[in-house]
């Protein structure tokens, strides 16, 4: 039949024809843990490394904690909380949620390596992610850490922090927040290299952005084409269209 | 070891290398690595809830959305082709053979990046991950009958883009093309 020749054609074309050989061949076999962060056969050498490092790991954890120590007296005094330097990757996790919720960029930066890998919707850079924050004042969001957890299983430094959101739009709707959602960190070095946003939006979607977004195209469909870059899905952050959120979002308010 | 956590080792070993795999396709080498941690993050977050006795599509979906994000960041980044490079070829048997095998699988994986992003993803997981038309229908979130007649069309237009000479190898009515994978797979 011919397009189960097509398909034999495409599968001859497969870039990784033998999963387990790649796996083998990028060494990631060696790495499997069996539980709670014990790697099977790989975990020797990674101790090893560990032992090996110590000491240089020692040197760079104290520069680490000196340098951590100077960014935290340099900037408790803009700290709204008067909050410490995290303690650990945990809280470390807590913390990067707190400053989202209180649209903190300078924090939220200092939080990330320059070359952060971040999967968090339409956010994917740095840039991105300090023009969300002003986004997400601007419509009101809040973003409420539950817990951070270490992910043992797969690799080292992975984090899970659970957390509820809610934003403006969904309070005047008189919604709960919403729960399900959660970020995906690696932690390392007291920074944050890669977030991963896994945002449970089911309910948030019919419930509210549809609600609102269909509100602007009704109320103010002129304002469309300036408040959203990507059809009606990625808002735009340019500061005219920050400007039309929030007098969008406060009226918004006023009319439920 | 708790019960939950003998199972998800045991999941995370057993599908570890076809995530992998199927991040790498997509993805290239080096980010197809944390994009699989990434799965296997929402995995263990959501493991008390999961379907433990068919883990693959699941976890192929959840890959799904992890790649889709990815290539938006690696995209802004403009690093893909340099990535997509990366993936390793595996030698056959004749230096010859392989030029030729090689130089026919870029036609064809050229072919399948001029389709719909929807067209790829049906092809590879019929193709590449090697679903079944119920296990595709599972990822990509629709009805059985809707992935079948998807991946007929999305077949049908990878055909229509395929180089003739590849075409009329697939048309002959003696196929030249052996029906097991050559790479043994």
């Amino acid at each position: 039949m011919e397009s189960d020749a097509i398909i034999a054609v495409l599968a001859e074309a497969d870039p990784v024809p033998n999963p387990e050989r790649f796996a083998a061949m990028l060494d990631i076999q060696g790495r499997a843990p069996t539980a709670h962060g014990e790697p099977a056969g790989g975990g020797r050498v990674i101790g090893a490394d560990r032992e090996g490092d110590s000491r240089a790991r020692l040197v760079a954890m104290l520069a680490g904690v000196a340098i951590v120590v100077l960014v935290v007296l340099g900037s408790v005094a803009l700290r709204a909380d008067g909050g410490s330097a995290p303690a650990s990757p945990e809280d470390l996790g807590m913390a990067f949620i707190d400053a989202r919720d209180t649209w903190d960029v300078d924090r939220s930066m200092e939080m990330m390596t320059r070359d952060v890998f971040i999967s968090d919707g339409w956010i994917g850079t740095r840039g991105e992610y300090a023009q969300a924050l002003a986004w997400y004042e601007a419509t009101g969001w809040r973003f409420h850490g539950e817990r951070c957890q270490e992910q043992t299983y797969t690799t080292e430094n992975l984090y899970v922090c659970d957390y509820t959101f809610d934003n403006a739009w969904s309070r005047a709707i008189g919604l709960e927040s919403f729960g399900g959602s959660f970020f995906t960190l690696k932690i390392e070095d007291d920074q944050i290299s890669s977030v991963l946003n896994w945002y449970v939006y089911n309910d948030f979607g019919p419930l509210v952005w549809d609600v609102f977004t269909a509100w602007v195209a009704e109320v103010h469909p002129e304002g469309v084409a300036i408040i959203f870059s990507e059809g009606m899905d990625v808002p735009a952050t340019t500061p005219d269209a920050l400007d039309l959120w929030r007098q969008y979002t406060d009226e918004f308010v006023d009319s439920r | 070891m708790h019960p939950a956590d003998e199972q998800f080792s045991e999941i995370y070993r057993s599908t570890y290398p076809a995530v992998l795999a199927y991040c790498a396709r997509r993805l290239g080498r080096l980010d197809a690595e944390d994009a699989t941690m990434d799965v296997f993050a929402v995995l263990w977050r959501r493991f008390p809830s999961f379907d433990r006795d068919h883990p693959l599509p699941w976890l192929y979906r959840v890959a799904h959305g992890v790649v889709r994000n990815r290539q938006r960041t690696v995209r802004r980044k403009r690093a893909l082709g340099l990535r997509l490079a990366s993936v390793p070829s595996y030698p056959v048997e004749s230096p010859d053979a392989v030029v030729v095998q090689r130089e026919r699988d870029r036609t064809v994986r050229k072919a399948l990046m001029g389709l719909s992003t929807r067209d790829q993803e049906i092809l590879r997981l019929a193709a590449w991950e090697g679903l079944k038309v119920r296990e595709i229908a599972a990822v990509v979130g629709c009805s059985e009958a809707a992935a079948e007649q998807r991946l007929r069309r999305a077949t049908k237009r990878l055909g229509r883009v395929l180089p003739s000479s590849i075409r009329l190898a697939i048309e002959a009515p003696t196929p030249i093309r052996p029906t097991e994978n050559p790479h043994g797979i």
